[in-house]
């Protein structure tokens, strides 16, 4: 690793990091900051990841994830043979097929930019795919609109909630209601929408997802990136969908959003829902989901119907492209 | 910590949250200064250009007001243009910057001329007739640069201002071979109907009913973009149309809705001006209240509620120019001088934040300085990690 070697030079590094793993594996101190303020300095030596967790969060944290083993029920959406070819010429998908099941987690892991993005947006309505089909219960929704995706009951959870998953200078309650205004509870005769209706669900969902603010009314732009993606996260959960596509779910949050985001994941596919988790967190993917897709340039070169058999040095292995089931241990995940 | 009001504030309720509300506050604050800035500036030039300062000063200051004429006259001219403030209102909503609500409201003038003249209706019918045309029309025409930049990408702003030009001509056109009064010397169609007028106000002034529809419209439009689905459509799309995407709603059709809305009521207001003022089409050039709309739209912050007071405050300088000039050495045309500096200030995203940064230093200070006055501020894990 290059600053290992400078700092075997002599050099003096700053490094700036949320993620434990960096700083446990090449820091030799640790300083913790919170709220703009200094906590706490440790020999990265004598400190563990509990101790560096709390004092990020400021209350105990779990670090890991509990959860049952996943009662998987029937397909509710199949994507069979899905390929897109990017700006560059270069096929960014090619031809993927996989099944969503009810209750259960199917997490994909990859290095960033084998594909992940592009299926999610394919699943989801926001891109079309060249070949192939996208059938959810039953119905054939192939490069059909978002809005359709939605109403069929896919829900999303865009990667980037920045540019994509919010409104920035809308309010909260405008962003947690721009999939469902038109529903009979908020919109009355004539078009006209039922604000007081709109704002007490709104409210009810800042209560529940804790998103911490002065008022509903405030634009998202002013809340952190913990609480955006839980405005993110209330709209998609609470859109009472039975698929919910997640991309990045805890991207650049603190440790206390991250251990609450994957406990209402785990909660929604107790559920019964059938979850699609991508993430570029090897360890977040590995340890949320019952059964794993491992995508390469384009492709899923490796299945495994249950996570917990795997390694993170296995899936490395097909994640970098030096190994790959054969096709039909990889047709497994259509359950066909 | 939540603590949210999921229920609406009443009216009264609403006006003292809008003073407390500093987010609220401090832009129209800022407006409120910009317009006092460009008076100022405008009195400071005419200090330097007048050869009798205090009389021109008085005249601009006052002019409006110290004759009855020219008071209705300040109010007969804040027809057009609120009418054009609103339809801008909804395309800067949109966060598009097309103003082909100039050629809405042209072609509104000319569609409402031809049915004025050409045809026979009842008194009262005849402007709603002329009306519903000319927001049809105007309203079609104002979906074209929507449709240009949604299936070419084609900038809005580029593609509006040569459609201005294209319907100001063909609107020439019309009047020059199908509705010209040959016995003028100038260009000028022939006379509308008697039924064609609308009714004044008051006798023996302009103040015509145009006054109240405009008045309605104001009301409509804020009912349109903050009560209905399409104004939440619309406002969440203009605040960020790849997430209007992702959320479901149909991002183009809200766009061509929305410039079609926009531009029903441009056309609405030129024919509003023809029935309500004139006896016939005499424009000898294109008024472009689309560019007064502008800064309408801007002084109201694109909030369709503040339109009537910044329709009256352009009127207001403008009819105080107007008789001044009348009245003095100082050229009406100093007026635009006074726009470009009020939308320069409007425009400036740094001025318009000042106050917000300000507040937001002070405050972080204030609770820096409470918090060193003593109070425990450090919780939990933090007594374990120590301070270093």
């Amino acid at each position: 690793m290059e600053l290992q070697v400078l700092r075997s030079h002599g050099h003096t590094i700053i490094f700036i990091s949320h993620k434990l793993n960096e700083i446990f594996k090449f820091c030799d101190r640790v300083s913790v900051m919170r709220d703009g303020k200094l906590i706490g300095t440790h020999n990265v030596a004598d400190v563990d990841r509990q101790t560096i967790s709390n004092e990020m969060v400021g209350r105990e944290v779990l670090l890991s994830v509990s959860k049952d083993k996943a009662k998987a029920g029937d397909k509710v959406l199949v994507a069979k043979d899905l390929s897109y070819i990017d700006d560059f010429g270069i096929p960014a998908l090619d031809h993927v097929s996989l099944a969503l099941r009810k209750s259960e987690i199917l997490g994909v892991v990859g290095v960033d930019g084998n594909g992940q993005s592009e299926l999610v947006r394919i699943l989801t309505g926001s891109a079309r795919t060249l070949s192939g089909s996208v059938v959810v219960k039953g119905k054939d929704l192939t490069n059909q609109k978002p809005g359709a995706l939605r109403r069929a009951g896919v829900a999303h959870i865009a990667e980037d909630r920045m540019t994509v998953g919010t409104a920035l200078p809308a309010s909260i309650e405008d962003n947690l209601m721009a999939d469902r205004y038109f529903h009979p509870e908020y919109k009355g005769r004539a078009g006209f929408l039922k604000r007081a209706a709109m704002a007490q669900a709104a409210a009810e969902i800042v209560t529940t997802f804790d998103i911490r603010c002065k008022s509903a009314k405030q634009p998202v732009a002013s809340l952190s990136g913990g609480n955006m993606q839980k405005v993110v996260i209330g709209r998609e959960f609470t859109a009472d969908a039975d698929i919910l596509v997640i991309a990045q779910p805890t991207r650049g949050v603190d440790v206390g959003a991250i251990e609450f985001i994957h406990k209402r994941i785990i909660e929604m596919r107790d559920q019964g829902k059938a979850i699609l988790l991508v993430s570029s967190d090897l360890q977040e993917v590995m340890s949320m989901s019952d059964s794993l897709v491992v995508m390469n340039s384009g492709k899923i070169v490796a299945y495994f119907e249950d996570a917990s058999t795997t390694t993170d040095k296995e899936l490395g292995l097909y994640m970098l492209g030096l190994k790959k089931q054969n096709p039909e241990e990889i047709g497994k995940v259509l359950h066909e | 910590m939540n603590n949210i009001k999921a229920k609406r504030p009443g009216p009264l309720a609403s006006v003292r949250l809008f003073f407390t509300d500093r987010d609220k506050l401090e832009p129209a604050v800022i407006t409120l200064l910009a317009a006092i800035f460009a008076i100022l500036m405008g009195v400071g030039l005419i200090f330097i250009v007048s050869k009798d300062p205090v009389t021109s000063t008085k005249n601009f200051l006052l002019g409006p007001f110290l004759r009855t004429y020219n008071f209705y006259y300040l109010l007969v001219a804040m027809v057009p243009i609120t009418f054009t403030g609103l339809a801008l209102c909804i395309i800067y909503q949109l966060k598009y910057m097309s103003l082909i609500v100039d050629s809405s409201f042209y072609t509104g003038a000319i569609v409402a001329t031809a049915i004025g003249v050409r045809l026979a209706l009842p008194a009262g019918w005849h402007p709603a007739v002329a009306m519903l045309a000319a927001g049809l029309a105007g309203g079609l025409i104002g979906t074209l640069p929507a449709i240009l930049k949604i299936k070419w990408r084609a900038n809005e702003l580029v593609s509006s201002l040569m459609f201005n030009y294209v319907f100001y001509f063909f609107g020439s056109f019309v009047i020059l071979y199908f509705l010209r009064d040959r016995n003028q010397t100038i260009l000028a169609s022939m006379p509308f109907q008697k039924t064609f007028a609308l009714p004044k106000l008051v006798e023996n002034t302009q103040l015509h009913a145009g006054f109240i529809i405009a008045a309605v419209f104001v009301v409509l439009v804020s009912i349109f973009l903050f009560r209905t689905k399409w104004g939440y459509q619309i406002r969440i799309t203009g605040a960020n149309p790849k997430f209007a995407a992702y959320a479901g709603i149909p991002v183009a059709s809200v766009a061509i809705f929305a410039h079609f809305v926009s531009g029903f009521i441009g056309g609405i207001g030129g024919a509003v001006e023809m029935s309500g003022l004139y006896r016939a089409f005499i424009w000898q050039m294109n008024p472009s209240y689309a560019w007064d709309g502008v800064i309408v739209a801007m002084l109201a912050r694109k909030n369709p509620k503040f339109v009537p007071v910044s329709a009256f405050f352009l009127a207001y300088m403008r009819v105080g120019a107007d008789f001044m000039s009348r009245r003095g050495d100082v050229a009406f045309e100093f007026i635009t001088l006074l726009q470009g500096i009020i939308i320069l200030i409007l425009a400036s995203d740094k001025i318009a934040n000042y106050f917000k940064a300000r507040r937001l230093r002070r405050n972080a200070l204030a609770a820096e300085a409470a918090l060193a006055d003593g109070a425990t501020g450090i919780s939990g894990v933090a007594g374990k990690g120590g301070r270093a």
